[in-house]
């Protein structure tokens, strides 16, 4: 089937690995470890992807057709010829806005029923 | 490279290796970065408290969906049952024939057991002719069986034909009228 063909939302939900490195791959081509510590930055330490998980999810992402390698070397005066560089699809971006969506309709129905923290200052978790 | 890459470059030999081979390199060139960044005394120590178990649990998962879609577990069942086959054929064609007529030793046991083992080694490149000797290896020694004991293989099927047909005239019949 056609990248064009396939429907975003037989992949969803995303493995919270892959959504933090589609994340992480939002703004450009990006090699393993520049990945690992844009994960680490955007949650605070909280997520901490070792080389077996990274490289798992990238291999799960490239056969799914999320990600593909880049010949592209964004920052030449740095590169180490060996790192292998990762960039979104099409298909990867088309499901990672699909999976956005769906964390946001998640988001608004938690807010509707005013357990998310923005309608209820002070709350700190689930009684 | 340093003891602690030589020894994460060891561990990688937990990983199949079809992904061993498509991302070794960069796996180790990612611990080699953490390292870096990271290491040093008790740094060393808590790398390696992080990348042990990630090392541990992803590898099992690619053991596992590796297993699952070669169906590496099913064949080597087969593969098991083949083998254990064709050594009770060995044995039976030995210890029950092969005393009174060793010839059938090996018309019985050795001969079929042959077929199933070079069926076995055969699998991977000639299909056909390994199913075929698979096949007649397990099945040889039943017909021979049926030849050498004709009235006894006779009174099994008569046996179970009359047991099977009175089980099912039990199981079918009216009951009798007063």
């Amino acid at each position: 089937m056609t990248e064009a063909g396939r429907d975003p939302h037989d992949l969803l939900p995303l493995p919270p690995a892959q959504l933090h490195i589609l994340l992480a791959l939002a703004d450009g081509d990006k090699h393993g470890y520049a990945v690992m510590n844009e994960v680490e930055q955007m949650t605070d330490g909280e997520v901490s992807m070792g080389p077996g998980t990274l490289y798992g999810a990238i291999k799960r992402m490239l056969n799914a057709g999320l990600i593909e390698e880049s010949d592209n070397r964004p920052d030449p005066e740095i590169d180490d010829e060996r790192r292998r560089y990762y960039r979104t699809s099409g298909f990867g971006a088309r499901v990672f806005t699909a999976e956005l969506s769906r964390l946001d309709q998640l988001i608004r129905a938690a807010q509707a029923k005013q357990v998310a923290a923005p309608l209820r200052p002070g709350w700190e978790g689930a009684p | 490279m340093t003891r602690s890459e030589r020894v994460y470059r060891a561990m990688l030999l937990a990983y199949p290796a079809e992904h061993r081979r498509n991302y070794g390199d960069p796996m180790l060139g990612l611990f080699r970065d953490r390292l870096r960044r990271d290491g040093g005394g008790l740094g060393t120590v808590r790398v390696w408290a992080s990348v042990g178990p990630d090392l541990v649990g992803s590898a099992f998962i690619e053991r596992l969906e590796t297993a699952m879609n070669t169906q590496t577990w099913t064949n080597r069942w087969w593969e098991g049952v083949v083998v254990i086959y064709a050594i009770a054929q060995v044995v039976f064609g030995v210890v029950i024939v092969g005393n009174s007529h060793p010839g059938w030793a090996i018309v019985i046991g050795f001969g079929p057991a042959a077929l199933l083992l070079g069926g076995l080694a055969l699998r991977e490149r000639q299909r056909g002719l390994a199913t075929l000797m698979i096949i007649v290896g397990s099945l040889l020694p039943w017909i021979f069986f049926w030849m050498m004991y004709p009235f006894v293989v006779a009174a099994i099927v008569i046996g179970g034909g009359l047991g099977s047909g009175k089980i099912g005239r039990l199981g079918t019949s009216e009951p009798a009228s007063v």
